[in-house]
């Protein structure tokens, strides 16, 4: 009995496991935003991105932590953190989607996707369908993607006074390298 | 029957970590964020007069312009201080750069009246974190300044020796942000003047600065400065038997961008802690308060963080 029960348990750990192989996760790359007006340009990068990527229900999941945003001007990255998305009450900017196409991400090649899922920052969250690009090649996932974020849509408010400076609509560029994740 | 119970459990264990879908928790439980250094302490690297934790980042520039009225002089017969402007005729200025050679060390130099020129040097011992392990619920700074008093000598006929010229401050500043409205400060300070102009003058003065800023909207702050001594009290200062007495300012902190302004209300006129800390002859009086301005540029010489 006490046999049976142990290879059982060994027969699900392994069974976990297989699933948790159709699994990718970060490797490289970062996700970066970028707000353009005439005044100033403004662009920060984030290189340590948490993604996962699950193979065979096609699910994709992002979380950024504000405070891992990097600005040119250190200023600029307080007022980011204290004044703009509150990174003390909101810390993460997070998506969680599913590809829309159907694709077999087992298999390599490069896809043009759309995911659909729930965008949220600033603690507000969203419904978007974001565009992409999926590559896979050599056991490894590149996703790519731009995509638009208006701060209003998250109760971001940009001051009158700053309105010459800080764009109400910002990209946002995704491009990171997945490996299976052990 | 225990065994199959067991099996259950074991069975739940796998199928639970096996059906696992969202993909947020399954992050977020793996490596749950790290404890975060408290940001935005304060708006400046000064609460007014009286020196914050804030530090320049490094790569980053202080530019900063210090103004302080003279009195203001508020009767019928100087038109209600429009004569002479509140006081802008008898100002007080400095000017200095700090600059950021790490996240944790500033250096400073500044040039303030009279003829005081300072060099200072600012470094961050701990910083407050928050969350989790690794937390720490204060930040600790050191701040060190010299001033060389650059004005010809009050009396050249004696033997005048460079080391006359300078003034030392030594701090610690404990501050505390408790949460996204106020924060606090407490420094510990002893200023030490090399000469003073009678012998039984103390060279030491020590005393405890003690400030707090409020946040009122997302850019602009409250803020209030007061700084006890704990000697020289009720004693002449100089010859003509001047009484020194503690500083205390009230102000606000306007941020716009790249700038912070801060205009205040101050008894003292000096610049830097060797004036405002124990050669401050105005006593606190509504009629000895002065209309003050610090104005900061940060300037960052970071390279852009996007790659091209």
């Amino acid at each position: 009995m006490k046999k049976i029960i142990i290879s059982l348990a060994i027969a699900f750990i392994a069974i976990a496991n297989i699933a948790n192989a159709q699994m990718f996760t970060f490797s490289t790359g970062s996700v970066s935003f970028f707000s353009k007006t005439k005044m100033e340009d403004i662009d920060a990068r984030n290189s340590s991105p948490k993604v996962l990527l699950q193979i065979k229900d096609k699910k994709i999941a992002f979380i950024a932590e504000n405070m891992a945003f990097k600005f040119q001007s250190k200023l600029m990255e307080e007022h980011y953190n204290e004044k703009y998305v509150e990174s003390e009450k909101f810390p993460l900017a997070t998506f969680q989607g599913k590809i829309n196409e159907d694709i077999d991400l087992s298999k390599e090649g490069v896809y043009a996707v759309t995911v659909t899922g729930n965008f949220s920052l600033h603690g507000v969250p969203q419904t978007r369908t974001i565009p992409g690009t999926i590559t896979v090649k050599n056991g490894e996932i590149n996703v790519k993607s731009v995509f638009t974020v208006a701060c209003g849509d998250h109760k971001i408010i940009i001051p009158s006074l700053v309105g010459a400076k800080i764009s109400e609509t910002v990209e946002v560029t995704v491009d990171v390298n997945l490996i299976p994740k052990k | 029957m225990k065994k199959i119970a067991i099996l259950f459990i074991i069975l739940g264990i796998s199928f639970s970590s096996f059906a696992q879908d969202d993909l947020l928790n399954m992050m977020e439980k793996e490596a749950p964020s790290k404890p975060t250094i408290t940001y935005a302490t304060f708006k400046s690297t000064r609460v007014i007069n009286l020196q914050t934790n804030e530090t320049m980042k490094a790569k980053h520039l202080d530019f900063r312009i210090l103004h302080r009225f003279g009195a203001a002089d508020i009767n019928s017969n100087t038109v209600y201080g429009l004569y002479n402007m509140f006081g802008l005729d008898a100002a007080q200025m400095r000017l200095s750069f700090d600059y950021g050679i790490t996240d944790r060390i500033m250096v400073g130099a500044g040039r303030s009246n009279l003829a005081m020129y300072d060099l200072s040097l600012k470094a961050k011992l701990f910083e407050q974190k928050s969350k989790g392990k690794g937390s720490f619920p204060l930040s600790i700074v050191y701040y060190g300044d010299m001033g060389i008093n650059t004005q010809t000598w009050a009396d050249p006929n004696r033997q005048n020796f460079l080391t006359s010229r300078f003034t030392f401050v030594n701090q610690l500043i404990f501050t505390r942000k408790f949460n996204e409205w106020v924060s606090f400060v407490l420094v510990p300070t002893i200023v030490h003047h090399n000469i003073v102009p009678q012998t039984t003058d103390k060279n030491d003065i020590y005393a405890l600065g003690i400030g707090a800023s409020i946040k009122i909207t997302r850019s602009t702050r409250f803020n209030f400065e007061y700084i006890p001594r704990f000697n020289l009290r009720n004693q002449a200062i100089d010859a003509t038997g001047k009484l020194a007495y503690d500083e205390f300012a009230v102000g606000f902190d306007i941020e716009t961008g790249g700038h912070v302004f801060q205009v205040h209300l101050t008894n003292a006129q000096g610049l830097i802690e060797q004036q405002f800390i124990s050669e401050n002859t105005n006593m606190i009086a509504l009629n000895t308060l002065r209309l003050g301005f610090n104005l900061s540029r940060t300037f960052s010489f970071e390279k852009s963080t996007s790659k091209k």
